[in-house]
């Protein structure tokens, strides 16, 4: 087992999760804190900008868990490892919950400030159809009837559909927005005062300990449902693989794909 | 709505979410591992 093999199996270990639970618990309630108790309210804005430190971080975990996706994709598709289309479908499954969750922070932010819940905005509009390819994924992942077609099938879409996230992203700059442009992931300083920023990175920092936590949640529970779905498919077939139909056991093929 | 409700409605609506969503996966891994033993008659490994 290669070096980076074994920190992965112990950080998605049992004690593993355990601890990223327990720093993202922590992280989440220092957040809180910080975000609502001491960072000062915006001059114009008022109190309701406060919903900035769960809005942003919510948006980095959907750019993150879609870039997760998009290179756990690529990795599948060159290697055929199961791993890899098991970590997609992972970072794909939260990623969309954060999208879902950007959206809806969004419109309770936009309603006080815009005047409106939901605008067609060329920052929203791209965010909606992000959310709309992610969710075709998942529905591609239901669809596919072998294992190793429903792993090829989803790497493409998910290579694809990730020309939108940097679109997502410079959609405030390349078109007129109502959406503000970036304060912080931007050319030159950041637009934003200190405090505010200091909230807002720790936040980043506990939302993405969250985020790790869910990965390595959902990945266990993967392993678990294929390991169900191999006995069940055992079951039937008698014990022996049908035409390649049998999904690969975790850690002992470790490779998808046998129906080429 | 006055701003607070805003923000408590963004706060409340996101830890529904992260909880929500936990709790659904500890409810996955709890089927499967029924499924599992259910079919080996011994105990799911996690």
């Amino acid at each position: 087992m290669k070096r980076s093999e074994r920190m992965m199996a112990r950080l998605t270990g049992r004690r593993g999760e355990r601890v990223l639970a327990g720093a993202a618990l922590a992280g989440l309630a220092a957040s809180a804190g910080l975000s609502l108790l001491v960072a000062p309210p915006d001059a114009i804005q008022g109190e309701v900008q406060r919903l900035m430190y769960v809005h942003v971080p919510a948006a980095w975990l959907a750019y993150l868990s879609f870039t997760s996706v998009f290179v756990a994709s690529v990795a599948y598709l060159m290697t055929s490892r199961t791993r890899w289309d098991r970590l997609a479908a992972a970072s794909a499954e939260v990623g969309v919950l954060f999208c879902a969750l950007t959206i809806v922070l969004g419109a309770l932010w936009g309603r006080p400030v815009w005047g409106t819940w939901w605008t067609w905005d060329p920052r929203l509009t791209t965010t909606a159809v992000l959310l709309l390819v992610y969710l075709g994924y998942l529905a591609l992942r239901q669809m596919a009837d072998s294992p190793g077609r429903r792993a090829r099938w989803s790497a493409v879409l998910g290579v694809v559909g990730f020309v939108d996230v940097p679109i997502v992203h410079m959609s405030v700059v390349w078109w007129r927005s109502l959406h503000q442009a970036p304060t912080v992931l931007r050319p030159g300083a950041p637009t934003i005062a200190g405090s505010m920023l200091a909230a807002l990175l720790v936040a980043v920092a506990a939302f993405t300990l969250a985020w790790a936590y869910l990965i390595t949640v959902r990945l266990r529970v993967g392993r678990l449902e294929e390991r169900a779905a191999t006995q069940a498919l055992s079951a039937r077939t008698g014990g022996r693989p049908s035409d390649g139909q049998l999904p690969s056991v975790v850690g002992v093929q470790g490779r998808a794909g046998s129906d080429a | 709505m006055p701003d607070l409700g805003y923000v408590a409605a963004g706060y409340l609506a996101t830890a529904a979410t992260l909880g929500g969503y936990l709790l659904r996966l500890h409810g996955r891994a709890r089927r499967a591992r029924r499924r599992t033993a259910a079919l080996t008659g011994r105990p799911a490994r996690r």
